[in-house]
Formats: C-alpha cells, structure tokens, sequence
C-alpha cells in the first residue's frame, strides 16, 4: 500500500513519528501499561480521563482536517452517553449493544444537521453547532421522563462484556485504554488512506479538490459523522464509568475544552488528541486549589500556540528540525 | 458525436451585470482552441460555468453528447472535463507526488470501507493511480521534485504542477486557465511544446484562456475572442490577426497595454 | 382585555431585553465586520461592563448614568488594547481568529473570578418607582434601560452616519477592499472597530446590572442570544442586528407567556437552524 512522501523537510508527515517521535512513544507506551501497577485511585482516575479525552478529541480532529470547526462536540457525547444509558437502563440492553445504539445515535444526528448545515461558511457553520449544543442541553433537561431532566440518570451500571464485568478502575483502564489506541490506530489509517488524502485535500484548498473531482460536501459529511459517531461512542464509556449522566455534564465547556485540546495538541497531525489530552486532563486535577490561575494559562497558552505553533505541540519536532536545518 | 464541447447560447449575469451575454462555440477533439479577450471580458466567467463551479443564468453546455449544465464539478470531472486555476492552483504545504495523487484519486471508486481493511479492489487501483502519476510527473517534467514541497517550487514548476493536477484526473478536455501568466517569453514557449506534447501522448483536446498572444498564436487550432460578454470572432489564429474588429477591439488594446508596460 | 394586557405587558418586557440583545448584537456584528473575526470573548466584556457600573456605583458613589458613560470609555480603551497587543496576529484569519478569543474569554473571565469571586452580588437599585402606561406597568429601573439604550444607539447612529471616522468604520465593515482603496487606514479601523463593539457589549452589561445580579458568569446567556440574533439578522449588517434583536427580545418574551420558558427557548433555537437553513444571510445579510 503506497504511503505519502515522507523525505521533503519539514512535511507534516502523515503520522509517521519521527526522530522526537521513536523516542517519545515507546516512553508513552510505558507510561500507559504504569497504571495497570498503581494503587492509588486518584492516579488510576486521571488516567482513566486522559483515554476517555482521547477518544472525542480524536473525533473533532476528524471534522477538523476537513477545514470545519464544531463547536458542539460536547452535545454528541451527550447525545452517545444519553443514548447508550437510557437503551441500557430502560431497554436493558447490554453493554455493547448500548453503546453502539448510542453511537448511532450521534452519527444519525450528525448525519441529519451534518447535511444540512456544511454547506454553510465556516463562520456560520460554528455558529450552527454552537446553537445546536445548546438546543440539545434544553431538550435533555425538557425531557425528564426520558432524560431524567436536570437531575439526569444516575446508578448507571458498570460496562460490562461478556460477563466480564468493568466494575474497578484497573479494569476499566484497560478498556479505556484500548478505546483511545484505537481510536487513533483508526485515525492513523484513515489518514493514510485515500479517503483521508481527500479529507487533507479539502482542508487546504477545497476548490482545487472540487475542481478535482472530489465531492468537498459529502467528504465534510462523511467526516463531520465519523467524528460526531466517535464522540458519541466517547460518550457511552464515559457515561458507564463515572455511574451518571445530567445535561451539565455535556454543556459548552466540554466542547470548548476539546477545541483546546486539539489546538494546542496539533490540529493536523495524527497525535494531536493524543498530545492534548495528555497535557490538559491531568493538570486541572492536579492543580484543583489554583483552578483560576490554570484557566488563565490555558487561555494564554492558546493564544500563544495559536501566535507562534498554530499546528499546535505536535508540529515541534518538524519546525525545530527546520530551523536546525537552516542553521 | 460531434464536437466534443459544444457551448450553446451560454449567459450569466451578476446583479445588473452581464458578464457573458450569448456565448456559443464547439470544441473539436483533439483539437487546441484558446479563449482569449480583454480583462473583464467573461473568459474565467465562462471557465467557471463550463465546468460546473457557477450555474449559467441561461444556455446549455454539452460535453459527448451530455448536458453537463450546472455541474456539481464533481460530475463534471467524473466525465471527463477538467480545469486548472490561475490562482491558488496547487496544495502548497504537501509534496508534489501528493499534489498529483489527490487529483487521481477522486476516480479510484472504492469505498471508504475497502480502502480501511487494504481489500484488493483498493491495493489494485491504487496501483494504477500510482502508474498515472508518475507518468503525469514524467509529462510533465515535475519527477526530479518528486517529494518536494509544492510551495518550495519556483513559480513556473508550480504552474507546471497545477497542470498536472488537472491532468491527473484522466480527462478527455482540458481547460486551462492562463497557464502561461507570469512566465517570460522563453518559458512560455517551452510551456507551449509542453502542452502540446501532453496532447499527443495523453490523446486530450485543451482549451485554454491565455493573455500571451505569441503562445496563443504559436499554439491554438482555432481562437475565440470575448469582448464585453459576447464573442465578436472565432476562427484559425491567421484569420483572427487580420479581423480588423477583433484588432480594434483587443490586439490593439494589447499593444497599449504593452507600451504603457 | 386581559389578553391584551397580558401581551401588551410581554411586548414592554420583550422592549427591553430586546434592547439587551440588540446592543450586543450590533457590538458583535461590528467586530466581525471590522476583522470578519467571531468574538468569543464577547460575553466576558458584558460581564465586565456589568462589574464597572456595579463598583463605580456602589464604591466611588457614581450617579448611574456617570457609571454607564465611564464604563463605555474604559471598555473601548480596554478593547483597543487588547485588539493591538492579543489580536494583532488575527486579523482576517477566521478560524484561527476566534480561536484565540475563547483563550481571552478564559482569561477574562477567570481574571474576574479570582477578583470578585463566584458569588453573584446584587446592586441597589437605581431609580425606583413605575409608571403607567394605560393599563401597563412598567417599571422605572426598565424604563431607564430602554431610554439610555436608545441614546446610545442614537449616538452610535450619528457616529457612524455623520462622522468621518464613522462612516470610514461603516465603510469597512461593508467591504474591506474597496475601503482600502479609497485609503482609509485600516490599522486604525481595527482597534476602533473592536473597542466600539466590545463597549456596545458593556455597556449592555452596565444597563443592566441593576436589573439582574452580577457575577463572572453572567455573560454566556446573553452572547447566546447574540449569536442568534446574529445569525437571524446577517452576519456583517448592522441594520440586521437591530432588527433582528429587538425582534427575538419581542417573540421570546411573548412566548414565555403563553408557554414554557424552556420550550419558548427550544422553538427559538429550532427556528435558528431552520432559518440558517433556509436563508443563511439572514433576513438583511449579504449572501456571500
């Protein structure tokens, strides 16, 4: 299978690591088989999070290399967790098939306003999905018979596959961990594909790909649905670890800490979520007592990495072998 | 079949502007025919709606036979007819080889599943796409910057590499849109042994939009002239020099562009 | 003659919020205009706006129509400020553009945490009493909002009609090219453009501090309402905007009479996506 040119200098390469890279993910790896040995809960619960952050991130990275920001991402996790628990809980399916219902779920919504709305400049586009989260925080607390209203569902049961139940947090590390791996094994193929040369393509220059055959609309669809659908599966795992779900859960901060995230991480590269979710789970949770201080650095942090890396950390190892090269 | 494009009373207007106005004119296979007139004249207005990107507010488009009016462009390519742009031409920040894959690719039909699990129909036209581009880069002159960034390339391989994007998705009509501007005289008349070259050994017909009068003159079968919207002339580049209104009304326009520098 | 009543007492307090909306719309809309940039930190100037009156009254013993004034030129001063040395690099760059103000919206925001705390404080009134219109009561808090409001606008209006930097401002907004070609200096346009539009933001906030309580977290509702304002009147008309507010300020208030609030608020949301559906330049944008 034919992969894209990786020897020009400085090419955003498409996900191969590079020098910086052979040494940093085997240390990552490491550092995701550490907490399968840890015994405080605490540890195990961030990493636990940083996997779960993976997996939605990755989404939005999706809908991102085709040029469109979302910002109600948060919405289609909610709508996956609201999914998978109200057809686990009141339709008392089991895990898997939950989460899958809840999936769907996402994806058919996504499908439906997807449709509609990418035709829509990338203005209006933001502007859409940012009402649309809106919209469906208000139908979740309307529908308290369904969605349980503002009080939300809790005493949501463990995942569970196969009889093997995920009731203690080194179990469910293990599933949250093969969640987020694959999520970005299925990211890094995709990239390598056609189909992701073409989502590339319409991000940099959507008439070029149009003129070329391309169909911009149904690729920014396609793409918008796979990374609403991932976010919606995201949604179903969190929603059966932390035990209850509420319209709060899945407001505008959600979606916004994931455009963060992805930012800063690296909009264009494979490892961005990766990268994002990584550096910015763990430090709320760490610095609880300076949570304002924190927020004032990642506002800065952003407009930074926007200023001076706008392809987010992910693009360091390039840029400084650019500038190593020059010198 | 007859001619391979036949444009048919096309018209667009904006707001109260019309910036094309009754425009007719065949192209015949394997055929060269330049497009050309002063600025303003309607030539990228009519590339547009030939190939799909704007609706014509009135008239047809055939292309073998079809009616390809209104596009989507997508369609447009799938049978056969593409274009290149003056501007913005090229995807500057991947290689070369990428630039040129992702105009095949759009012809590879397999789907998104397929190509995921790396299933046979995927691995057996991606080598042919493979085949195509390499060919296109040889063509085209462009394989020595094979991996090279596309916006490292100096202007006129960058122009070369718009081209081959347009040639990369196999059409049979190939409308091209000032592929010479900006290029100095030699250039460009290495550029018109190029096209011509691509015409021979990729059997296309080409139609193109061009300001550079000698590579228009050197290298078009036929010519037609736009001014203001409507075509006031089409024939044999001779026959266009001596047309005394199309003198009067573009080539001495020319003159004074040129003088004035 | 309830009825009537009962939708002539919804139409005044719809007057009013309309008012609210309106100005952040106008705000908003004139920075997108200016530097075609969404200001996600729209919602923390409000809430600043809303903090500035609060203290000027309460701890320097403003009258409040001195507050609302002071607020408005130090937000204008804070907007070009930050326009210069935060948003410089973004201008014209969309995406990447309203990125960064959600990094200023956390940064404002959070600052105004850890300066005033969480808590929602409350400010005396300013003016008390009500007046009768017919039937209707309107209280003379409300009534004071629409007033100065209205001046505002007027003021606004006149600035940008009559005004040389006004209509060079206007002018702007309407199409950057041909405005550059006629040599208005952008540079200039940009700090202004921001500075007016997030003092519009303000001193909505500061109108509105007595009405409702005041806390860091006030803001997000009404840059809600601003984006569906928006969205309805045209992104980049400023006529638009007006329209559009007072209009959703009106259906909003009669439809939480008669239904609902929450379901008022998903019609109105519904009936967003539909209209941007239908009509996405709006009921006055352009279609671009």
């Amino acid at each position: 299978m034919p992969t894209p040119s990786v020897t020009a200098p400085g090419l955003p390469t498409a996900g191969r690591p590079g020098a910086a890279g052979k040494v940093l993910l085997p240390l990552v790896g490491i550092a995701a088989i550490g907490p399968f040995f840890l015994s405080n809960p605490f540890y195990i619960h961030l990493a636990i999070l940083t996997c779960l952050n993976v997996v939605p991130v990755t989404g939005l990275s999706l809908i991102a290399r085709t040029g469109q920001l979302s910002f109600g991402h948060g919405a289609f996790v909610g709508l996956g967790a609201y999914g998978a628990v109200v057809a686990g809980i009141k339709l008392g399916w089991p895990f898997w098939l939950a989460a899958i219902t809840g999936t769907v779920i996402a994806c058919l919504c996504a499908l439906a306003l997807g449709w509609v709305i990418l035709r829509l400049r990338g203005v209006y586009f933001v502007l859409v999905t940012f009402a649309f989260a809106e919209l469906v925080r208000l139908v979740m607390l309307d529908w308290p018979s369904l969605t349980g209203g503002a009080n939300g569902i809790t005493g949501i049961p463990a995942a569970e596959l196969f009889g093997f139940a995920f009731d203690t947090r080194h179990r469910f590390y293990g599933l949250a961990l093969a969640c987020a791996v694959a999520a970005l094994a299925f990211a890094l193929r995709l990239s390598r594909t056609p189909t992701g040369h073409g989502f590339d393509a319409v991000e940099q220059n959507a008439a070029l790909a149009e003129a070329s055959g391309l169909n911009v609309h149904r690729i920014q669809v396609r793409a918008f649905v796979l990374g609403c659908g991932i976010a919606g599966f995201a949604g179903a795992l969190l929603a059966h670890y932390v035990g209850f779900v509420s319209p709060e859960s899945f407001n505008l901060s959600l979606s916004i800490s994931a455009i963060v995230m992805l930012v800063i991480g690296g909009r264009h590269s494979v490892w961005g979520p990766l990268i994002g979710a990584l550096i910015l789970t763990p430090l709320p949770e760490l610095f609880r007592a300076a949570v304002n201080t924190q927020h004032i650095f990642y506002g800065a942090a952003l407009i930074l990495i926007l200023r001076f890396l706008p392809d987010g950390l992910a693009s360091l190892p390039a840029r400084l072998r650019r500038a190593a090269g020059r010198n | 079949m007859g001619a391979l494009l036949r444009v048919e009373n096309l018209s667009r207007t904006f707001g109260g502007l019309a910036a094309l106005r009754n425009l007719s004119f065949e192209v015949e296979q394997g055929r060269i025919v330049g497009l050309i007139g002063p600025n303003g004249a309607g030539k990228t207005t009519a590339f547009n709606l030939i190939s799909g990107t704007m609706r014509p507010s009135a008239g047809r488009i055939w292309f073998r036979d079809v009616d390809i009016t209104g596009g989507p462009p997508s369609r447009v390519v799938a049978l056969g007819l593409a274009r290149t742009f003056q501007h913005t031409s090229i995807y500057p920040s991947a290689s070369v080889r990428d630039n040129v894959y992702r105009g095949a690719i759009a012809r590879l039909g397999t789907s998104m599943f397929d190509q995921l699990r790396g299933g046979a129909k995927t691995r057996a036209g991606l080598a042919r796409v493979e085949a195509q581009v390499d060919e296109v880069l040889e063509i085209m002159g462009l394989e020595a910057q094979r991996d090279s960034l596309a916006g490292a390339l100096s202007y006129g391989q960058q122009k070369r590499l718009g081209v081959a994007i347009g040639l990369a998705t196999r059409p049979s009509l190939l409308l091209l849109d000032e592929p010479a501007a900006g290029l100095n005289p030699e250039e460009s008349a290495e550029f018109g042994r190029l096209l011509r070259n691509v015409r021979e050994r990729l059997d296309l017909t080409l139609l193109l939009v061009e300001h550079h009068m000698a590579l228009v003159m050197d290298l078009c079968e036929r010519i037609v002239v736009l001014v203001q919207g409507e075509r006031i002339a089409e024939d044999t580049p001779a026959a266009i020099s001596r047309d005394p209104a199309v003198i009067e009304a573009y080539l001495g326009a020319q003159e004074d562009d040129h003088a004035r520098g | 003659m309830d009825l009537l009543l009962l939708v002539g007492q919804a139409l005044v307090n719809g007057l009013v919020v309309g008012m609210l909306y309106l100005l952040m719309a106008v705000g908003f809309t004139l920075v997108f205009g200016v530097m075609r940039v969404v200001n996600f930190a729209h919602a923390e100037f409000y809430m600043l706006g809303a903090f500035g009156s609060f203290l000027l009254v309460t701890q320097l013993q403003l009258p409040f129509l001195a507050s609302v004034l002071i607020t408005f030129v130090l937000a204008v001063g804070l907007g070009w400020i930050v326009e210069w040395l935060v948003l410089k690099p973004f201008r014209h760059d969309e995406l990447n553009g309203m990125i960064a103000t959600i990094g200023l919206a956390m940064i404002l925001q959070n600052g105004a945490l850890m300066l005033f705390g969480p808590d929602p404080q409350s400010m005396p009134a300013v003016v008390r009493g009500v007046v009768f219109i017919g039937e209707l009561v309107v209280p003379n808090s409300r009534l004071y909002v629409v007033v100065f409001s209205l001046a505002v606008l007027a003021a606004l209006y006149v600035f940008l009609r009559y005004s040389r930097t006004g209509r060079a401002l206007r002018a702007v907004v309407e199409d950057l090219e041909i405005a550059s070609a006629y040599g208005i200096r952008a540079r200039l346009m940009y700090p202004l453009g921001f500075g007016i539009g997030v003092g519009l933001a303000a001193v909505a906030g500061a109108l509105m501090a007595p009405l409702f309580s005041v806390s860091p977290f006030i803001g997000t509702g009404p840059m809600l309402k601003a984006f569906i304002v928006v969205i309805l009147g045209g992104l980049g008309s400023i006529p638009g905007a007006a329209l559009a507010g007072l209009l959703l300020g009106l259906a909003e208030s009669l439809a939480g009479t008669f239904l609902s609030s929450s379901t008022a608020e998903i019609l109105i949301f519904a009936l967003v996506i539909g209209m941007l559906v239908v009509r996405p330049s709006g009921l006055l944008g352009r279609p671009d």
